[in-house]
């Protein structure tokens, strides 16, 4: 609890040229961001980047290994794998940002007054979040897709529900302790309204601790967004997303490995590069965290 | 203690009727209606007005819930879309599958992040705990499903050692049908593993850093005798993400699987949402959710007994 009026500092710190927590990360966390720039940029210059349209077919060239006309091979319908991977990046994260996005501002929708009022707004709020952790997020995805069908954005719906309950408990363990702050004790006195009250007074000590869980959950994100795709519950094919290109490679795993082995290690090298940003702003951010650690 | 295992359990079918509640919704409100595919689509509406007063269709929602859940407790789920046999028999011969491929996971999990834990917090900064650490944060980053392909690529379809798919055939020799669970619950075990490795790692690390262990060692205890009194404090926040990690193992069952065709609960439910198949998916859902919590419920009920500070949170 000790943690508070620190996070408080950060937040509210001068921020007007670099942010104050961006210096001093460590050269993991760097790397970590540097990985996951990279993966944005390329995800944003595909088209600029790869001669190929990622849906294109050429039934000649089918399931080919690298070659300097298609870097990483082509896939079982001929399409540039290179390419898919490229755009496949994409709805990975755009969804990825969405759902966390998502879970973030539901959080803090029911955290703050979770937290703020306690009692009956409390019990009520926790009693329906108690039914969101009952089931293993994919069952979770599976209704869901169930309802609505499949879809990107039921995916995005399905991850983001699932993190809500992360996000209201930690928002609301936060106001808990800040309600009985005396700076809120004197803006009640002062006749400050609950609404002003929670974000003015109490949401500007949840934001750092935001942005760590943010960090935390987006490696999650990512790996549940792509699982979803290989499940086939995302994108409609032709469309690409790199947890489809698996399980479509998957029949053709006798003829070539290219078409899975690589979107893999694109999954992999993006969810290391998020998980050690995450860390390195967990360590930086959250001075709690660094005990445990080395 | 005993207050709050009531309270617990209290909790617990409060959560389990809610969650009843919320299974019958969803299958409610799911497109399609259950009449028509029992029909097909050549049915003419009067038949289908006549299909659902047989399956009680036009008694209202909260009548149809009851008479749900009074079936449900009897274990009568109604019989499948696609196949006509009883939900509770296929269910029950997917289950058995999953806990066969579950325990082989826990087993093999426990057997590779047990020492692997036990190593790095015992070795702690060196290179071997750098190494585990390492092999621990990829274990995490690979996510199920590449993890079991890239299985497959590599020991079914490269070395050729194990089958890629299925569980075999009936009345085939153990070793044999162990054979088809190696590799999905190689998949289930690693994460598994890395997860127990991490949690040991800190929390054993740090009972070893703690002033009892100096004063204990510094009487002259032996350091494996130290590590056994240490052990016991490391292993209540260890059993409790362990015990998080089994429950997630039925979500991790639903890839896996898939990945592998494995004829599991996971496989079911995947195949049984696809094809509507709703008797099916209302079993597979309940079943989901009361093991999960069950799981959950007996870690807090262990946890309780093991650590009286834990009891206060929940009574």
């Amino acid at each position: 609890m000790s943690a508070v009026p620190v996070s408080v500092r950060d937040a509210t710190g001068p921020t007007v040229t670099v942010p104050r927590w961006w210096r001093g990360l460590s050269w993991r966390a760097l790397v970590g961001a540097g990985g996951v720039a990279a993966f944005l940029v390329a995800a944003v210059l595909a088209g600029a980047v790869s001669p190929y349209s990622p849906d294109a077919l050429a039934i000649g060239s089918r399931l080919e290994g690298p070659s300097a006309a298609h870097l990483l091979g082509t896939d079982q319908l001929g399409r540039d794998v290179l390419t898919r991977i490229l755009y496949g990046l994409r709805p990975s994260l755009e969804s990825g940002f969405a759902a966390i996005m998502m879970a973030a501002v539901v959080g803090v929708a029911l955290g703050l007054p979770s937290g703020y009022f306690g009692s009956l707004v409390d019990t009520v709020v926790t009693r329906v979040l108690d039914l969101l952790v009952a089931w293993p997020a994919v069952f979770l995805a599976l209704a869901i897709v169930l309802l609505l069908g499949t879809g990107e954005l039921q995916v995005i719906v399905a991850i983001g529900l699932a993190e809500v309950p992360v996000f209201s408990r930690l928002v609301r363990s936060i106001a808990m302790v800040a309600a009985r702050s005396d700076h809120v004790v004197a803006a009640r006195a002062a006749g400050a309204s609950s609404l002003r009250i929670m974000l003015r007074h109490v949401l500007p000590f949840v934001v750092t601790p935001l942005v760590v869980q943010f960090a935390i959950a987006a490696p999650q994100a990512l790996v549940a967004e792509a699982s979803l795709n290989y499940l086939g519950l995302g994108t409609h094919p032709p469309a690409p997303s790199l947890g489809a290109m698996v399980s479509e490679g998957q029949s053709f795993l006798a003829y070539a490995a290219g078409p899975i082995v690589f979107p893999i290690l694109v999954i992999v090298a993006l969810v290391v590069s998020l998980t050690l940003l995450a860390d390195g702003l967990q360590d930086r951010l959250d001075p709690r965290s660094r005990i445990g650690a080395r | 203690m005993w207050r709050f295992a009531l309270v617990r359990t209290g909790q617990l079918l409060v959560t389990l009727f809610l969650a009843s509640v919320a299974v019958f919704l969803v299958i409610e409100h799911a497109p399609g209606d259950p009449a028509q595919v029992q029909l097909g689509l050549s049915a003419t509406p009067a038949e289908i007005a006549v299909e659902r007063r047989k399956l009680g269709l036009d008694a209202s929602v909260m009548h149809r819930y009851v008479v749900w859940l009074g079936q449900a407790l009897h274990l009568d789920l109604g019989r499948s879309f696609a196949t006509g046999l009883p939900v509770t028999r296929t269910i029950v011969t997917a289950f058995g599958y999953t806990l066969r491929l579950d325990v082989l996971a826990i087993v093999l999990g426990i057997a590779l992040g047990l020492p692997l834990g036990i190593a790095a917090a015992l070795r702690r900064g060196s290179r071997l705990d750098a190494g585990i650490s390492a092999f621990a944060a990829l274990g995490l980053s690979v996510p199920v499903f590449a993890m079991g392909t890239l299985l497959i690529l590599v020991f079914a379809v490269h070395f050729k050692v194990m089958p890629a798919a299925g569980a075999g055939v009936p009345g085939q020799s153990v070793l044999s049908s162990l054979r088809y669970l190696v590799l999905p619950a190689a998949t289930l075990a690693i994460p598994f593993a890395a997860v127990l490795a991490r949690y040991l790692r800190v929390e054993l690390g740090e009972a070893m850093e703690q002033p009892y262990v100096l004063t204990a060692r510094s009487l002259g205890l032996r350091r494996r005798t130290v590590v056994v009194n240490a052990w016991r404090n490391a292993m209540i926040p260890t059993i409790t993400v362990m015990g998080i990690q089994v429950g997630r193992l039925l979500a991790g069952a639903i890839i896996t699987e898939t990945v592998f065709s494995y004829p599991g609960i996971g496989y079911l439910t995947v195949q049984s949402i696809q094809s509507l198949d709703y008797p099916v998916v209302e079993g597979v859902l309940l079943l989901g959710a009361a093991v999960f919590l069950l799981v959950m419920f007996v870690v807090d009920v262990v946890i309780g007994f093991a650590s009286p500070r834990m009891r206060i949170e929940g009574a």
